[in-house]
């Protein structure tokens, strides 16, 4: 059985309120999850609670997940970043240091895994290097436009611009 | 093109449900974005396709172990909300003196439920086999969860379609007409527990029809000759202390 597949049948026990279940989800999926909230939020402690919050959400609102729609685990990441992003609202978000992303490199065909997402990094990996890390900043750091803008150096419509093209890109690409 | 409308074409669909998973629209039209996504499945399926997409960047961030606060955290926050314990201690605490008839009304309803069939944990299945069409394995149809019972012919079994699937689904087939296999652990042989409506109906699983599901490694649907369901049948009962 597959990763992914093991967290959609722990989600479908989830949303029978089964509590043990909901244990076993956190151990599997918490520390990536927990990976991502410091990139996001660049504290620990702020990660923590976040992490908190996002699985409280998850646990309330397991229902609204619809497996004839796509996996658990990438609406399970869409619910933390957006607590995240919520918390980012709020507080003033810490310095960021970024490392750049190269994903080329990082195609590993041997990590059954992850082997859903090979397309995504096969297309990430064609895209010119700027918008690419527009995208994966964005994604990881949960940076704004205008932080973009700021880290990256370049103009607000510069910015906008290459995730819309990017974007695109990454669409045709996906779906050719 | 009103503005409702505007929502329907698949270009401002996708560039909404791309900057969605990106994180780059406001509160506003965010929460706007999840609203019109509940009435609109293909909106919706635009969406979780990006989200998709987009998760493969988490193969970059590397694992790291939360503190243990946060579990146990979590763990007191999902208590509060399932353990039955604490509604009563509200009602208690907020009623106060109940009055002898209440108390009578109250006796005889849990004099009631002592004659129903005893089922041990209700939020706690002993088995449960997440159930899918074998040409669309990865689609959830249905959950079958097995409740043991405290005695002998007490046990239930229940069947929880998936809420976010098709009504269709549930019509596809007349459930009177599916019969429900258990696939033999040890063996590998395949045995007839019975028809599908009867044995999730309320009423109790007899001892035989328990027993080929709790030694069973995988459950299976037909219609007639055909196998139109199957999912492995799990043992839960180590984690939820059901049996």
């Amino acid at each position: 059985m597959s990763w992914n597949h093991e967290v959609d049948i722990l989600m479908a026990q989830v949303k029978l309120k089964h509590s043990p279940a909901f244990k076993k989800l956190y151990e599997q999926t918490s520390g990536k999850l927990y990976g991502l909230l410091i990139k996001m939020l660049g504290d620990k402690e702020l990660a923590a609670d976040v992490l908190q919050d996002a699985y409280a959400k998850i646990w309330q609102n397991a229902a609204q997940h619809d497996s004839s729609m796509g996996e658990a685990w990438p609406w399970l990441c869409q619910v933390t970043r957006n607590t995240a992003l919520d918390k980012l609202r709020q507080v003033k978000r810490y310095p960021l240091s970024l490392e750049d992303v190269e994903w080329v490199e990082e195609i590993h065909e041997s990590n059954h895994l992850w082997q859903d997402s090979y397309d995504m990094r096969r297309c990430l990996g064609k895209l010119k290097r700027e918008p690419r890390q527009a995208i994966i900043f964005s994604y990881l750091y949960g940076l704004t436009h205008k932080e973009l803008s700021e880290q990256l150096k370049q103009p607000l419509g510069t910015l906008k611009s290459w995730i819309r093209r990017g974007m695109k890109e990454l669409e045709a690409c996906l779906g050719a | 093109m009103s503005g409702c409308m505007r929502y329907k074409c698949k270009n401002i669909q996708t560039h909404l449900a791309q900057q969605y998973a990106l994180g780059h629209l406001s509160h506003r039209v965010k929460t706007r974005v999840e609203m019109l996504i509940k009435h609109d499945k293909e909106f919706e399926k635009v969406m979780y396709e990006w989200q998709k997409h987009l998760s493969a960047l988490m193969q970059s961030v590397t694992d790291e172990k939360p503190p243990e606060h946060v579990w146990k955290a979590l763990e007191r926050q999902i208590g509060q909300v399932t353990a039955p314990s604490h509604w009563f201690a509200i009602i208690w605490r907020t009623v106060g003196a109940v009055s002898f008839v209440m108390l009578c009304a109250v006796s005889l309803l849990l004099w009631q439920q002592l004659q129903m069939p005893q089922v041990s944990h209700q939020s706690s299945p002993s088995y449960l086999a997440v159930m899918s069409a074998p040409e669309q394995p990865k689609v959830i149809v249905f959950v079958l969860s097995a409740y043991q019972g405290k005695k002998a012919g007490q046990s239930v079994l229940k069947l929880q379609w998936e809420k976010a699937n098709p009504v269709q689904d549930q019509t596809t087939f007349n459930q009177d007409e599916l019969t429900l296999w258990a696939i033999e652990r040890d063996t590998g042989k395949r045995v007839e527990v019975g028809r599908l409506s009867s044995l999730t109906s309320d009423n109790a699983l007899t001892k035989d029809a328990w027993l080929k599901i709790k030694n069973s490694a995988e459950l299976e649907v037909s219609l007639g000759k055909k196998i139109v369901y199957r999912g492995p049948c799990l043992q839960l009962s180590e984690w939820g202390k059901a049996s």
